[in-house]
């Protein structure tokens, strides 16, 4: 199996606000996000990012997309490395977060054309590609109506379209059915089961165990930070079901009190 | 690959001209009100403090002596005698506007006036008028009458003339004196101006796009910080000094009716001093000074959390602004030296009003255009290194 993403001994803690040291029990003035974490992906294949609100899922994506740089340890993207190289690692992935918004004064087209000319996609491959993802998502009909007045799971669809101008190798997705309606969830899930035919690499972070269950090849379980299972799943999944399997091992590392 | 810098900035003014809103709050509504608003003040201003040419002042008067009566026939200016019982109820009909002027006379004026010595130390015979200055055609009137008195107070004792023959003595131009006083506040005028234009964008060009999540999806594209930086700054110059624009000319069209001049031709902005060479070296000056307010705004932008707090910690800079710009506009004269051109917005202000005052220092604009371009480039990277910290990009 060739890697082409390595995540080795990722850190990063964050300063509290005092309104949020006020929530922390102890009074702690940082918080540590992500711990140490080391994992691989291999190409062509899913990789699922378990793990329960708060566990570091979302800040790991994001320092592997470089919106934010870590404290310590180093991600290796298809060569570059987000340290050193974090422009070349942003032309070789996609990234869609539900914190990343489009402008609602402009159209899914004009957006589209946009984010690729800031990713270079030349003209000739621009148009088929559009058409392709347009007819995908049913962005098609909605082309020349302002993002504003699109739907939620609309907007959503066209936020993946736009993260995918570029035709990236590694596509890194958070919580992408987050909030939608189960026709548009559907729609995104088929699309990342699309996308994994087509040989791309897919990095997904979820909690629901059904989309992982369906997605993923391998799986790698985040508790406060850490990676406490990184495996196939069907290794994971050989005696209980993931959910099962989830819950034993959070059990096991923070405690049936805090279940 | 088209360069990401070009495409930021298309995407910004198409952002910009594409909203009619927009367009129409930032461009063309500032100029068009200053321009209505200073028409309209200039025609009210001009219709309360002056009166009809065909007016006929009501003028009463008691005891008019045989020698004002000649002069004020020569001014052909009427007036009714009345007696002194009368005095009482023309007060009134002035005080309530109906009537503009009464004089009453002592008796026997004309022999009172001959017989009176200055040497003596006795009053001198005094001419009462009473009018009403809250009025404009009485005060006029009474200025009017007053100085016909003063007139033939002078020709009764005359010993010398001064400029008396018909030669041109005041070798200034008419409009000297106030173009000197304007062109000193242009700077200022052009300050305030493009730094409203800024504050009317701005807030919400960085703040606005961090507050709505919009400028972490710019941030995950392969463009360099530098690029977005340098893009939104040059996008937003362009943006503010259309607003500018807009409100200079509302300005510069509508000052002649709001001073009541122009009418007869003599215009207090007489640009025809100035030469190609002027209007480059203000356009340089121009062009690097909105560099600067808009580089600076951009930094609080992007330091602030929200549109709103962004607009909050711009206010205070008019203040600062308006007063650099007064300063250098008033000093210019007497600040001959080039150090203060290092100093932004203040060196905008003194070579813009070298320029109109007909004394440029090429020198000193240079090293004002230089020197702000450098603020640009240190702006520019500030921003860039804000466009990198996860603390602010990502406060919300």
């Amino acid at each position: 199996m060739e890697t082409i993403l390595s995540v080795q001994n990722l850190q990063k803690t964050f300063k509290l606000s005092k309104k949020q040291q006020k929530l922390e029990k102890d009074h702690k003035t940082t918080k540590v996000a992500v711990a140490g974490l080391d994992f691989e992906a291999y190409k062509g294949e899913v990789f699922a990012l378990l793990g329960p609100n708060g566990a570091g899922k979302t800040t790991t994506l994001r320092m592997i997309s470089t919106l934010i740089k870590p404290d310590a340890g180093d991600c290796i993207v298809d060569g570059s490395s987000i340290v050193s190289a974090p422009e070349s690692v942003r032309s070789k992935i996609g990234f869609l977060t539900s914190e990343l918004k489009l402008e609602d004064f402009f159209t899914p087209n004009y957006l589209y054309d946009f984010f690729s000319d800031l990713h270079g996609v030349p003209e000739s491959e621009r148009m088929a590609r559009k058409e392709k993802l347009f007819q995908t998502f049913g962005i098609d009909q909605f082309a020349e109506v302002k993002v504003s007045n699109l739907s939620t799971g609309m907007k959503q669809k066209v936020s993946i379209a736009i993260s995918l101008v570029h035709n990236p190798d590694i596509i890194i997705f958070d919580e992408p059915t987050n909030g939608l309606d189960v026709i548009t969830a559907k729609t995104v899930t088929d699309f990342l089961v699309s996308l994994k035919n087509e040989g791309k690499t897919v990095i997904v972070s979820t909690h629901i165990f059904s989309l992982v269950e369906k997605l993923a090849d391998r799986v790698g379980i985040i508790i406060n930070g850490k990676m406490v299972c990184c495996d196939s799943l069907a290794n994971i999944t050989a005696e209980k079901c993931l959910e099962d399997v989830f819950f034993d091992i959070y059990v096991e590392e923070v405690g049936t009190d805090e279940k | 690959m088209k360069s990401n810098l070009a495409t930021i900035i298309k995407k910004e003014l198409s952002r910009f001209f594409m909203d009619r809103k927009l367009l129409l709050n930032t461009v063309l509504i500032p100029g068009l009100m200053i321009y209505i608003i200073y028409t309209l003040m200039g025609s009210v201003f001009t219709s309360l403090l002056t009166t009809d040419d065909n007016y006929v002042y009501k003028i009463s008067a008691v005891g008019m002596p045989q020698s004002i009566e000649a002069v004020l026939k020569e001014a052909d200016i009427p007036y009714k005698e009345i007696s002194e019982d009368d005095v009482m109820a023309k007060k009134d009909k002035i005080t309530d506007g109906t009537e503009d002027l009464c004089v009453v006379f002592p008796d026997n004026f004309d022999s009172a006036v001959e017989s009176y010595d200055s040497q003596s130390g006795t009053a001198a015979p005094e001419i009462q008028i009473y009018y009403n200055s809250g009025e404009t055609a009485s005060y006029e009137c009474y200025q009017t009458f007053t100085s016909l008195l003063d007139a033939y107070e002078n020709s009764m004792i005359n010993k010398f003339d001064i400029n008396s023959s018909d030669k041109t003595f005041d070798l200034a131009d008419g409009s000297d004196l106030m173009s000197r006083m304007m062109f000193a506040l242009i700077p200022m005028l052009f300050l305030t101006l493009l730094f409203s234009g800024c504050c009317a964008i701005a807030p919400d060009f960085i703040a606005g796009e961090k507050e709505r999540g919009t400028v972490a999806t710019l941030l995950v594209t392969p463009m360099k910080r530098s690029s977005l930086a340098f893009g939104k700054i040059i996008s937003m110059s362009i943006m503010a000094l259309l607003s500018g624009l807009s409100s200079f000319l509302g300005v510069m069209l509508s000052l002649p009716k709001l001073a009541n001049m122009g009418e007869n031709g003599n215009s207090m902005f007489d640009f025809s001093g100035l030469g190609t060479l002027e209007y480059v070296l203000l356009l340089l000056l121009v062009l690097s000074v909105v560099l600067v307010l808009v580089s600076v705004l951009s930094l609080i932008s992007a330091q602030a959390k929200t549109v709103k707090e962004a607009g909050t910690a711009m206010g205070p800079l008019n203040i600062i602004i308006m007063v650099v710009g007064i300063a250098g506009g008033y000093m210019a004269a007497a600040d001959t030296g080039i150090a203060t051109s290092f100093i932004p917005l203040y060196n905008f202000a003194k070579n813009m009003t070298c320029i109109f005052a007909g004394t440029p220092d090429v020198l000193a604009i240079t090293v004002t255009v230089v020197s702000n371009l450098v603020y640009t480039a240190v702006c520019t990277w500030g921003l860039t290194r804000m466009f990198n910290s996860e603390r602010l990009m990502f406060s919300n």
